[in-house]
């Protein structure tokens, strides 16, 4: 690969299809797993904590192997890290479409979640590589926003198949969109090797964690972005049974519809942004508005138009965070371990989804009601705003050891 | 009805995100940048075919279970 392209005028495009394709189609299967659930719970008659526990185990191992599998990506290449993740997800497809018990289906949804892992990360930081530094921000935002639209694209599809043709037709067509991401995994080892920017210091792989990890402005932003998971965890699963609760279960769909497009809307706008302004005040500034939204929302009489609004307002805040929290990994370490240092803040991200998802749970069936989860967004949202607050996103300096890098 | 109070608060987010990008361009000092203005008509162009998307796949897939659906999207 080393040889291939080095020429950021012509490989951009090809990395930008890649990472846009392999986003589109890997958050369209993601968003579809709910579909399963009746399905193959019914399938294999076992009860619905089963598939929970499956879907919880998927969230954390695509947390824990986010990390790895940027390591991978750092070291020996984007294209090849993937194209390691795709194979194992056509494995755990394989085993569910031959699901047969309790442990066939937790193995094939956690090992699904293990393989899916990297590909974020490792996509915007292929991206960020590839593009102009000035325009960064905006293009990884670009990309992250194709994940919006392949959730208004496959979810659908796919429950049309499972309603038309079983889930386990369902499931080879999964297997085949996984396919497809083959494809992409080629478009992406187009870009830049993570070693091969001449001006950072070469490190290993290890030296880059240790450096991060003793590093406190990355910390605060790996401690902020967990907060982002909680807040997206908890709407996205407890959002509609809150609607049910108030009498407005009909709008529930709706009410998503428009904060997925205001996701997209968002998510692109913030990029340009970043690329404009400061990424970190951009950060507080999201988490900010956050808790101001869910302040506003405890004490607003809901109705449709005030819930839908909330909806689009929360859309526009929704994944806007993750070009900015890239950006800033960027602009502090350079682009070479971008793939696993942001692996390592999706992993802090992951936990705060499985805690916003199950503790939601918990305490409405300790309360029987949301109220103390909506203050905790608010007071977490503050709470990660004030941790952004004093990141500095500029580049540290290192000391560079090998005079043949310069 | 409920096509009303999707289209109202549409425009109301809208309208919001529009002064939002707009104070922050200004800020900045980018607002008659044709850069700037190109990057806005091209995010106003998506937002009205997201929004006629999203017309279509809630009319045209009301089979979906939603309830289900929606439990695990955003996780």
């Amino acid at each position: 690969m080393s040889s291939k392209v080095r020429n950021i005028s012509y490989a951009m495009p090809i990395v930008l299809i890649g990472a846009s394709g392999l986003i589109l189609i890997s958050r369209g299967m993601h968003n579809s797993w709910g579909l399963f659930l009746i399905p193959l719970t019914d399938h294999l008659n076992v009860g619905r904590e089963i598939y929970s526990i499956g879907i919880s185990l998927n969230v954390l191992f695509s947390g824990l192997g986010a990390p790895l599998f940027g390591a991978l990506a750092d070291k020996y290449g984007p294209g090849k890290s993937i194209l390691l993740g795709v194979i194992l997800q056509i494995i755990s497809q394989y085993w569910l479409s031959n699901v047969s018990n309790s442990f066939d289906l937790i193995g094939s949804l956690l090992l699904g979640g293990f393989a899916a892992a990297g590909f974020i990360g490792i996509a915007m930081a292929a991206v960020g590589r590839s593009v102009k530094p000035e325009n960064r921000s905006l293009f990884v935002g670009l990309v992250m926003a194709s994940g919006g639209l392949g959730q208004f694209l496959i979810t659908p599809l796919m429950s049309g198949i499972i309603q038309n043709s079983g889930w386990l037709t369902a499931v080879y067509i999964l297997m085949f969109f996984s396919s497809l991401l083959l494809i992409f995994s080629y478009l992406i080892s187009f870009s830049k090797d993570a070693q091969s920017d001449s001006n950072t210091v070469k490190q290993t792989v290890s030296d880059a964690f240790k450096e991060a990890m003793g590093n406190k402005n990355f910390n605060l932003l790996t401690l902020g972005f967990f907060v982002c998971g909680f807040h997206v965890t908890f709407i996205g699963s407890h959002f509609p049974a809150y609607l049910q609760d108030q009498g407005l279960g009909s709008i529930a769909g709706w009410s998503l519809g428009l904060l997925g497009l205001f996701n997209v809307f968002g998510t692109t706008m913030y990029g340009y942004l970043g690329d404009r302004m400061s990424k970190k005040n951009l950060l507080v500034s999201i988490y900010t508005f956050r808790s101001l939204i869910f302040l506003i929302f405890i004490f607003m009489p809901k109705n449709e138009f005030t819930v839908m609004v909330f909806a689009g307002i929360l859309g526009l805040l929704w994944l806007s965070t993750v070009p900015l929290t890239s950006g800033v990994i960027s602009d502090i370490f350079g682009p070479s371990f971008t793939s696993m240092l942001f692996g390592i803040t999706l992993f802090s991200h992951n936990l705060g989804s499985a805690l916003g998802s199950w503790l939601g749970g918990r305490i409405f069936d300790q309360y029987q009601s949301y109220d103390v989860m909506w203050i905790a967004c608010v007071v977490l949202g503050l709470l990660a705003a004030l941790l952004h607050f004093p990141i500095k996103g500029t580049a540290i300096q290192r000391i560079n050891l090998n005079p043949a890098t310069n | 009805m409920i096509v009303t109070n999707v289209l109202m608060a549409f425009i109301s987010v809208w309208i919001l995100s529009e002064v939002l990008l707009y104070s922050s361009l200004r800020f900045v000092g980018e607002t008659s940048s044709s850069n700037s203005n190109t990057f806005i008509w091209i995010l106003r162009s998506m937002a009205l075919l997201l929004l006629a998307s999203t017309f279509v796949a809630m009319t045209f897939f009301t089979t979906v279970d939603i309830e289900n659906f929606l439990f695990y999207c955003f996780i």
